[in-house]
C-alpha cells in the first residue's frame, strides 16, 4: 500500500475499523452509578479494615493495667484515626477527578504526580510519626513493669526504628522517582 | 457553567455523536486487551458525561472532550504505573532501527497494526500529540489541549511527520 503523504496515514488511522462501542445516554448513566458503587464499596472495605484495628487498640487499652501502656493504645487508636482520614481525604489515585475538562493535558498530568509525590513525600509525617508515641509508651510501660528485660525493649524499639526508616526511604525514592517525571513535563512544555 | 442537566445530556449526545469513534481509537492506541479497552471507552463516557457539568464554554467542545478524555487516560496510565513495557519518546523513536524494514507491509491492516505498535511505544506526552494529529486536529488546538506551547507543538508535529514519512514511505521507495 502507498503512503504518497502522511495524510494517508490519517486517513488510514481515522477509517480503521471501529468496534461499535456505541454508548447511549442510558448506558452512560448506568455505568456512572455503577462506579459510584464501586468506589462506595472499596470506601467501606477500607473503613471495615481500620475499625478492625480501632476495635483491637481499644480491646487492648481496656485489659491493660498499666497506664502508660493505656495511653499508649489510645494514641495507637488516635494515630489509626489520623492515618485513614489522611488516607480519605487524599487518596493515592483519585478514581474519577472532576477537573478533567477544565486542565489541559500537562496540567492535569502534573497535578497528579504533584499529589502522589507529597502524599509519599509527607509519609514520615501521615504514616509513621503518628504511631512513634504510641510504641514509644507501650515500650517504656513494659519497661516499668519488668525492668529486667530493657535489652528486650530495646531490641523492640530498634525493630520499630529500623521498620519505619526503611518504610521511610522507600517512600522518598518514589517520591524523587515522580519529581524527575514533574521535571521532565516541565521541560516538556 | 451549563445551567441544568438537560444542557449537560445535550452536550454529551452531541459529544458522543460527534466524537465516539475518535474515542475508541484513542482507546486503541492505549489498550490493546479488548475487554479492558471496552472499559476504558466506557469510563471515559462517564467522564465526559460528569464533566459537561462545569463546561464553561472558554473553550470548544472538541477541545473539551479530547481534554477529558486524554486526561482519564492519563488518570489510568497513573494508577498502574509500572505494569506496562517500557515507553519511549520521539527522539528515543526517531533513532531506533525499524523491524518491519525491507519487509512487504503491502496491506492497509498490517500498516495500521503497525501504526498502532509505534503509537503504543510512546512517552503519554508524544502519544498524545502523534494521536491529535492523527485525528487531523490543527497544531493551535492541540495546544490547547495539551497545553505544550506552540513551538513545541510544531517540533513535535515536524517530528512526527519525518519518523512516519521514513517508517511507512521509505517502502514505497524501495519497492513495498
Amino acid at each position: 500500500m502507498a503512503f504518497e503523504d502522511t495524510k494517508d496515514l490519517n486517513r488510514l488511522w481515522q477509517e480503521q475499523p471501529a468496534e461499535e462501542v456505541r454508548m447511549k445516554l442510558e448506558d452512560t448513566r448506568a455505568r456512572a452509578l455503577k462506579l459510584k458503587n464501586r468506589g462506595d464499596r472499596r470506601n467501606l472495605r477500607e473503613y471495615a479494615a481500620a475499625v478492625v484495628v480501632l476495635v483491637a487498640c481499644i480491646a487492648w487499652g481496656l485489659r491493660e493495667k498499666n497506664v502508660v501502656v493505656i495511653i499508649g493504645a489510645g494514641l495507637m487508636v488516635l494515630g489509626t484515626l489520623y492515618v485513614v482520614y489522611h488516607l480519605h481525604r487524599y487518596g493515592t489515585v483519585r478514581s474519577m477527578p472532576s477537573d478533567l475538562g477544565l486542565k489541559d493535558c500537562l496540567d492535569f498530568h502534573r497535578a497528579e504526580l504533584v499529589r502522589q509525590r507529597d502524599l509519599l513525600r509527607r509519609v514520615w509525617w501521615w504514616y509513621l510519626l503518628p504511631f512513634v508515641p504510641a510504641w514509644a509508651l507501650i515500650l517504656i510501660g513494659r519497661l516499668i513493669e519488668h525492668p529486667d528485660r530493657w535489652l528486650r525493649a530495646l531490641g523492640a524499639a530498634a525493630i520499630f526504628a529500623a521498620s519505619f526508616i526503611v518504610i521511610g526511604k522507600l517512600n522518598e525514592r518514589a517520591a524523587r522517582r515522580l519529581q524527575g517525571g514533574i521535571e521532565d513535563l516541565d521541560r516538556a512544555r | 457553567m451549563v445551567d441544568t442537566a438537560v444542557g449537560q445530556d445535550a452536550l454529551y449526545e452531541q459529544a458522543a455523536s460527534g466524537y465516539g469513534a475518535a474515542i475508541e481509537r484513542l482507546a486503541r492506541a492505549y489498550e490493546p486487551d479488548a475487554d479492558k479497552r471496552r472499559d476504558l471507552v466506557q469510563d471515559i463516557h462517564v467522564a465526559i458525561w460528569r464533566s459537561f457539568a462545569g463546561f464553561n464554554g472558554r473553550c470548544s467542545l472538541r477541545t473539551w472532550v479530547y481534554r477529558v478524555a486524554h486526561n482519564v487516560v492519563t488518570s489510568q496510565i497513573l494508577r498502574r504505573r509500572g505494569n506496562g513495557p517500557a515507553l519511549v519518546s520521539l527522539d528515543a523513536l526517531a533513532s531506533r532501527p525499524d523491524a518491519h524494514d525491507g519487509e512487504r507491509a503491502v496491506e492497509r491492516h498490517l500498516a495500521l497494526e503497525r501504526l498502532l505498535a509505534l503509537v503504543q511505544t510512546l512517552e503519554p506526552l508524544d502519544r498524545r500529540v502523534i494521536l491529535l494529529y492523527l485525528e487531523d486536529i490543527d497544531a493551535a488546538s492541540i495546544g490547547e489541549i495539551t497545553g505544550l506551547s506552540a513551538a513545541n507543538v510544531a517540533t513535535k508535529v515536524h517530528r512526527i511527520k519525518q519518523i512516519l514519512s521514513r517508517r511507512f514511505h521509505q517502502g514505497v521507495d524501495h519497492g513495498l
